[in-house]
């Protein structure tokens, strides 16, 4: 075994037996994980898709919006951290708004590009039935851009969980980041690795989670993207 | 036909005048007639159908009517009282059925009565919209399931759910093979029939 040296790859029951040995610290990690990502990605989520829809619709806010969108969103989000922390009262807050800011970004675009593409027929069919703006909004936009908007979501998740990563590892004293950059730190390569799977497993959660919800909420998709 | 005919109300037809109506298209930059100073009128319950060559203007003067265009020049009444938007009591079968994808049978033929606001009070008359198209078991089947025919139909259903008073058909079976087509024709001249409704434009 002389090409997987000791110290920086354990043996797998050393790594197993830090989920005995040092539960309490991993589950106070994966909780403040899980908040911290669940609060961010809600918050980007929400807005993102608030967003999207608004300046897909309405061609005047687009005008304002884009030219902001164009400018900050590219910027990767951890591009923002050494302001974040300084400027914001808590690290936690900090985060928050870079979490929000990563999966608010891929949202927006998504869910805009979605309202925009709607075909003009679906409008001219629901219009000479009676619909309102109201209606054309919430149950011909909406419905028809949902697919797109799930990419979004998608794309959002992903860059989230790095900014996660990233702000815990440097900003925030707690998490599966900080508990990886602590275990580094003390040369606890066993607990590392135990914090790695346990992020594994988490994201690719996650993702499931997101994807069942899609399944479930585009029935009407056929052949759509299996997980 | 099923009896569920009976559920339906008929709505009696409406009149329909176009006076010198003109309406022309910007295609970058530059404008293009389409329709020029065209007049005629249509009485309550008579069947009208436009003929002319692929690209004459039948589908933009069906738009006009339907209101989801204003003309360049010129009026068109709807009982006397001049169309400035689309209005229920002129419903447009399209060329593609545009059934929307997300929604089932069921759903799709209700969007009118719940774009008025009026499904929740008025939930037999889909029922009874659906059956009369012969669809009774596919309420629940989504758009990507159906063949053209039955899409087609569900189109129809969706327009006559509404009871409208000017029924226009923007050649709904044009993208049919002939055999449907000639069973289709002979299908929605019952089901207009059974609506009490010959009030129409178009190809069918």
């Amino acid at each position: 075994m002389a090409w997987l040296p000791l110290p920086f790859f354990p043996p797998p029951q050393s790594i197993i037996e830090v989920y005995t040995d040092d539960l309490p610290k991993l589950l106070d990690s994966i909780f403040a994980s899980v908040k911290l990502q669940l609060g961010g990605y809600v918050i980007g989520a929400t807005v993102g898709f608030l967003t999207g829809v608004s300046i897909g619709w309405s061609r005047s806010v687009g005008y304002w919006v884009h030219p902001v969108l164009r400018f900050i969103g590219p910027l990767p989000a951890t591009a923002w951290l050494p302001i974040a922390f300084f400027t914001f009262p808590s690290s936690w807050s900090a985060s928050t708004f870079l979490i929000a800011l990563a999966t608010g970004f891929p949202v927006t675009v998504l869910t805009w590009s979605g309202v925009a593409s709607v075909s003009n027929a679906y409008y001219d069919v629901a219009r000479t039935l009676g619909a309102k703006p109201s209606f054309l909004v919430l149950k011909v936009a909406i419905p028809a851009a949902l697919p797109h908007v799930f990419v979004g979501l998608f794309m959002g998740l992903g860059s989230s969980f790095a900014v996660l990563v990233v702000a815990e590892m440097i900003g925030v004293k707690a998490g599966l980041g900080w508990y990886l950059q602590w275990a580094q730190g003390w040369a606890a390569y066993a607990n590392m690795y135990a914090a790695l799977i346990v992020m594994s497993l988490l994201c690719s959660g996650a993702i499931t989670l997101l994807f069942r919800t899609r399944d479930r909420l585009l029935v009407w998709q056929k052949g759509v993207v299996k997980w | 036909m099923p009896a569920a005919e009976h559920d339906l109300h008929v709505a009696a037809g409406a009149s329909l005048d176009v006076e010198r109506v003109s309406h022309a298209f910007d295609i970058d930059g530059t404008v293009l007639p389409v329709l020029d100073d065209v007049s005629f009128s249509v009485k309550p319950g008579e069947f009208v159908a436009l003929l002319g060559p692929s690209g004459c203007g039948k589908s933009t003067l069906l738009r006009l009517v339907a209101g989801l265009e204003p003309p360049r020049a010129g009026t068109l009444r709807e009982d006397g009282d001049p169309i400035t938007g689309p209005f229920p009591s002129r419903v447009v079968v399209f060329q593609d059925p545009t059934l929307f994808p997300w929604r089932n049978v069921w759903d799709n033929v209700a969007l009118g009565l719940e774009a008025q606001g009026i499904l929740k009070s008025q939930r037999q008359r889909v029922d009874a919209a659906i059956d009369l198209v012969g669809l009774s078991g596919f309420r629940k089947a989504y758009p990507h399931q159906l063949s053209g025919g039955m899409a087609q139909r569900v189109a129809l259903a969706r327009a006559l759910v509404n009871d409208p008073r000017i029924l226009i058909l923007d050649e709904p079976l044009g993208k049919l093979d002939s055999l449907t087509r000639i069973t289709m024709q002979a299908e929605t001249r019952l089901a207009l029939a059974a609506q009490g409704l010959h009030h129409a434009a178009g190809d069918a």
